[in-house]
């Protein structure tokens, strides 16, 4: 493809990485924000329950979070988003990486490993301790979270792998002199 | 790596300075620091040119193969 200066760059400063560093960090903290809220009006009593069932509503977005009021539920919400948030905070870390004028870095190389370790074991870890030990359900609803969950850390293994061999490349480039 | 760079032996025969060098081959000092301590990977034919002629040597005044 001919190289365009006009065209959105998807490496370096002033690039794609830096918008979706942004996008993802604020998701991040949307979602920590979100379980905080959550936890402290379960905690102070801050809740609307009816029918066995809570209703908080939650302020600036002016819709109302609701469920059924009970103990599993509640740590089940809370360690998804939590999960949620670190899933996003990785994410927006590997984009950071990228906003660097070098793409292969060791620092993209961390980041993505710790992106592939986390969707390979904390993910589907996750989906058996809530649905089958919190939740104690014995049907397989949900399994395709931890099936993409597998999907996006082989694939991010690869990718790591693909990084390293870059960062060797152009290691070898910089020391020629 | 059993290529040795002579760089520092043919600059002080020919009396000249490393940054005198760099600045007539169009490299930067640190990178012929890097070439003149062994810790280069590659060399490119360009700059041995380059070397070579401002110094008024050959390739193998530079370079070295010892065993």
């Amino acid at each position: 493809m001919k190289n365009n200066s006009n065209n959105l760059k998807v490496f370096g400063p002033n690039s794609l990485s830096k918008y979706l560093f942004y996008i993802f960090r604020a998701i991040s903290i949307g979602f920590l924000l979100f379980i905080i809220y959550i936890d402290l009006s379960f905690l102070l009593s801050n809740v609307e329950i009816i029918n066995a069932r809570y209703y908080i509503s939650l302020p600036i977005l002016g819709v109302v979070a609701k469920g059924d009021y009970q103990t599993n539920v509640i740590v089940t919400i809370t360690l998804s988003m939590l999960y949620g948030t670190i899933f996003f905070y990785v994410l927006s870390n590997i984009f950071k990486a990228f906003v660097s004028e070098t793409v292969f870095t060791e620092s993209a190389i961390k980041h993505l490993r710790y992106f592939s370790f986390l969707n390979l074991l904390v993910g589907p870890l996750l989906y058996l301790v809530t649905h089958f030990f919190i939740m104690q359900h014995s049907d397989y609803r949900g399994i395709h979270n931890p099936i993409l969950n597998i999907i996006f850390g082989v694939t991010a293994l690869f990718i790591v792998h693909i990084f390293k061999k870059g960062y060797a490349i152009q290691s070898d480039n910089d020391l020629t002199i | 790596m059993p290529i040795i760079v002579n760089l520092d032996v043919v600059l002080s025969k020919r009396k000249m300075k490393s940054n005198e060098l760099a600045e007539k081959i169009g490299i930067t000092t640190a990178n012929l620091s890097i070439l003149k301590t062994g810790k280069a990977k590659a060399i490119r034919f360009s700059t041995l040119e380059a070397i070579c002629r401002e110094l008024h040597c050959q390739p193998s005044d530079i370079l070295e193969y010892q065993e």
